[in-house]
């Protein structure tokens, strides 16, 4: 792992409000469907990865809810967005509360599913997913790890892990982004 | 709510039509708990899923709470998940490994067998209709357990035929799926997909091998993959794997029409494949090594020449055999279904090859499937439909007339034929019109 900045406090130069404001932006992008400038947050390399159990080790050894590259984030957005995609006939709603943002005090350690994805710093988060369809809302919830690579004067995604704390539930599909 | 005897349950189901009641009505859901999932063989584990001794999986068979245990002399129990003493499930999670079982209650103990190991406090029991030899203080065993190429399958009843008998020929699906392993053996990978949706189990078996419904149900899918092909390969370009599990699903009706469909007793059937698992590039080159170092040449060649989409096993398992897929169908009520997906690595088989596997997985069976939301919401939309009370007929007429008695095994239709269904619903009836 490329990591410049191995601990918390020597991200004292760093602008955290800049890190969270990067996450805010994102939820505010997936709330408003804005999907084209949501992808263009993240490096062509990316990995967008959402565990099926608790503590999962790998992407490998386990199966994910979701574990997509560039190019299935490409084809979701393209299906989601289709006339003729009926499961969005009444579309899905959602909203987004990103919160408690820090440095990952593990740097990702432990947690990039061996990926060792080219990042300059690990942001952690928890967040908060109301998501509304047709007669029914329901509530994901969980940490979310975000590896970013620096990319200019800004920050790019390399990687994005969600570990919900229902990820090994029985659930109906889920057809939007967490 | 409707009573049914024997004569009314008949009269659901037509040659070519079945009444809408047998998928709304919950009486009729009851009594198939009682008549078909007490009855039939039930899939209920992977032997890997429960790989050394004391191994085990809590599941259901219908409505009856089962655990699937590994006792320390290697055999595989299926045990009524019930403490012989006040009724407490024993096991409280989905899986783990034991010495013994535990109840949370009143600490009886069991053997991974099932049979009683110690109860507290032994006095007392003198002169009672209580005996620590009777397995009803025990947790009880099921009637019948077995088990073909680590393919668990339990029966709640005693008598009535073998799981061979039972699963007939239609067993060449499981073959399938094993023999591709250059070890002849699976292995369930970690974790799995627990989808729910609102529609009665049978609406989804219906489903599995109805070939008209793919280009019409997945154009939105389809679509996302043959835009991308379109937008980022050139022309002529072999698809990635991720673009042939979603745009093959938009193949013409020729396509559809041609492929094979086998119709096999007690409800069994199986389609031919639409993403055929044989390929050239080098992952699957270093594969068929595998394979030709272990089987030779021919029967390589006789084990790769089979490719077949869904197969399934009445009344509660489906296999994808050539992408080692295995989905569990659980009714939970007449409108709600779970359905518990495992994926399979293939015993001996590079790596790289079982990442295929893992993309199939992806792309297809997990809950954010970019392929199955919309199945999701023709099932929930038949269930919202069949309410309406229109007629009370649902039409399974496509190619009816037009079955082929290939042998006395098994009748074989056209691609675009309803006779899966139809297979179905004559192995429903038997099974609902027996009252004892």
């Amino acid at each position: 792992m490329t990591l410049t900045i191995g601990k918390t406090e020597a991200a004292s130069g760093l602008d955290l409000r800049a890190l969270e404001q990067l996450l805010y932006r994102e939820a505010l992008l997936l709330d408003e469907k804005r999907w084209q400038e949501w992808l263009a947050l993240y490096t062509d390399d990316c990995f967008y990865w959402v565990p099926s159990v608790m503590g999962q080790k790998d992407p490998v050894n386990t199966v994910s809810l979701y574990a997509e590259d560039r190019m299935r984030l490409e084809m979701r957005i393209i299906r989601v967005t289709h006339p003729r995609a009926f499961s969005q006939d009444f579309p899905t709603r959602m909203s987004h509360v990103v919160g408690n943002v820090m440095l990952d005090p593990e740097n990702g350690k432990g947690s990039d599913g061996g990926l060792n994805p080219k990042a300059d710093l690990v942001v952690r988060s928890s967040v908060h997913i109301l998501e509304y369809r047709k007669e029914d809302q329901r509530l994901f919830g969980g940490t979310v790890r975000h590896w970013l690579r620096r990319d200019g004067a800004d920050w790019k995604i390399a990687m994005k892990r969600i570990d919900l704390i229902n990820c090994d539930a029985p659930m109906e599909v889920v057809q939007l982004f967490l | 709510m409707a009573q049914y005897d024997a004569a009314a349950i008949r009269a659901l189901i037509e040659p070519d039509r079945v009444h809408r009641n047998i998928y709304v009505d919950p009486a009729l859901f009851d009594l198939e708990m009682e008549r078909i999932f007490t009855r039939a063989w039930i899939w209920v584990a992977h032997e890997s899923q429960v790989k050394n001794p004391g191994d085990y999986v809590a599941t259901t068979i219908g409505r009856q709470p089962v655990v699937v245990s590994r006792h320390t002399d290697g055999n595989i129990h299926v045990l009524y998940n019930r403490c012989g003493h006040r009724g407490a499930k024993v096991v409280g999670d989905r899986e783990g490994n034991v010495k013994f079982f535990r109840c949370c209650y009143h600490g009886w103990t069991y053997r991974t067998d099932g049979s009683l190991l110690a109860v507290p406090l032994r006095s007392g029991y003198e002169g009672t209709t209580f005996d620590m030899k009777d397995p009803r203080y025990g947790m009880m065993r099921v009637p019948r357990v077995e088990n073909y190429r680590g393919f668990v399958f339990a029966s709640l009843t005693e008598s009535g035929p073998s799981l061979a008998e039972y699963l007939g020929d239609a067993r060449s699906s499981i073959d399938d799926m094993v023999d591709r392993s250059p070890e002849g053996w699976l292995e369930v990978v970690g974790g799995c997909f627990r989808v729910v949706f609102r529609a009665n189990w049978k609406i989804f078996l219906e489903n599995l091998n109805d070939t008209m419904h793919p280009m019409v149900v997945h154009e939105s899918s389809v679509e996302a993959g043959k835009i991308w092909a379109k937008e980022h390969l050139p022309e002529g370009a072999p698809d990635p794997l991720p673009v042939r599990f979603t745009r093959n699903n938009g193949f013409p009706y020729e396509f559809w029409q041609k492929l094979v469909l086998q119709a096999h007793p007690n409800g069994h059937s199986f389609m031919g494949g639409i993403f055929p698992p044989r390929r050239t590039d080098p992952v699957f080159m270093e594969y068929m090594a595998a394979m030709e170092k272990a089987y030779g040449k021919a029967r390589t060649e006789e084990i790769l020449a089979v490719d077949r989409h869904n197969t399934i096993f009445y009344p509660n398992v489906s296999i994808q055999s050539g992408y080692q897929q295995l989905r569990h169908i659980r009714p939970l009520a007449v409108d709600r279904t779970q359905m518990d997906v495992y994926a399979f690595r293939l015993k001996g088989a590079p790596d790289e090859f079982y990442k295929h596997t893992l993309i199939y997985s992806n792309v297809v069976n997990s809950p954010s499937s970019i392929v199955m939301p919309d199945d999701h919401e023709a099932y929930n939309r038949v269930q919202e439909g069949l309410v309406a009370q229109a007629s009370d007929w649902v039409s399974l007429a496509r190619d009816a007339r037009r079955d082929r008695h290939d042998n006395k095994e098994w009748v074989s239709a056209v691609g675009t034929s309803e006779l899966p269904m139809r297979n179905q619903y004559q192995t429903w009836v038997r099974y609902m019109a027996a009252e004892a």
